[in-house]
């Protein structure tokens, strides 16, 4: 019998062995930058989210904005953190470097990076509607309290 | 590693799989405590084959944060070690340069390759 894949996974494994340290500088630097992606997404919120004084709106319009909001980046967060995992892999993980303990892991690998990629995609678009639907709510439902704005009713007291 | 007694130092360099094979082989933990050691006698040349294999990053890892959780579930995986010998392709590695062995190989052995015939009650030898 001739040698198939084996030999190669096995030679594959071999030389991981001494490429751990890049892989793992790689991972840690992908790591580093989907985390501060996320802190990105508060900014993104405050920014999208239209109204800046969501104390004008009916209490209903308020409770469901809040939620709608939360969700949203909820949402975003996981997504974010689902693709960098769907990227860079588990940090910390390891496994025996045996050819064939390589190759089963790099099939389950493949098969859980396919679907991160899908929900991070879902998660990713329900936070973005679920952003929206915040802004639709929060334009939709503000009050018109009648009360000036603070600088006109100083001036109109002042007159 | 090459001091087996009916080692056939002769035996030309071939990279061939000899499929199935019972034989006096065992697994040990290394001295490290993250690796494992293969050893037995190569069906091919019939000499001392020791493999070493290390438990490390696949493709990636980091003892971070993160890592804390990792080390744990580390400690539960070093306690329930795996039997690699019914996993794992054994390759010859006497250390033994064969005639027309490549200069450059993985394996420095005969080049044959095997797997270790479980034993009837399931285990390996």
């Amino acid at each position: 019998m001739t040698p198939g894949p084996d030999r190669r996974w096995a030679e594959l494994a071999r030389e991981q062995e001494f490429l751990q340290l890049a892989e793992v500088r790689r991972q840690a630097e992908g790591w580093r930058n989907g985390l501060a992606g996320t802190t990105a997404l508060l900014t993104v919120l405050v920014f999208v989210k239209g109204r800046d004084n969501l104390a004008d709106l009916s209490p209903g319009g308020r409770v469901t904005a809040m939620v709608l909001l939360g969700a949203g980046f909820l949402c975003l967060l996981c997504g974010t953190l689902t693709a960098v995992r769907a990227c860079y892999g588990r940090p910390g993980e390891s496994v025996y470097l045996g050819g064939q303990a390589l190759r089963r892991w790099t099939e389950r690998e493949v098969a859980r990076a396919g679907r991160l990629v899908i929900t991070a995609t879902v998660l990713s678009v329900a936070g973005v509607l679920c952003v929206a639907a915040a802004v639709g709510v929060a334009w939709s439902t503000t009050q018109d309290t009648g009360v000036p704005p603070e600088g006109g009713a100083a001036r109109i007291a002042g007159r | 590693m090459s001091e087996g007694g009916g080692h056939r130092f002769e035996e030309r360099y071939a990279e061939r799989d000899l499929g199935e094979v019972a034989g006096d082989f065992r697994q040990r933990s290394g001295p490290d405590g993250r690796s494992v050691v293969l050893e037995g006698t190569c069906p091919g040349c019939l000499g001392r084959s020791v493999t070493r294999i290390p438990r490390g990053a696949p493709g990636a890892g980091t003892k971070g944060l993160l890592g804390r959780f990792g080390r744990r579930r580390e400690a539960r995986e070093a306690e329930a070690e795996p039997d690699l010998l019914e996993t794992e392709v054994l390759f010859c590695e006497c250390g033994y340069a064969h005639p027309e062995q490549p200069a450059e190989v993985a394996f420095r052995g005969c080049g044959a390759q095997w797997r270790v015939r479980p034993d009837d009650d399931g285990g390996t030898p």
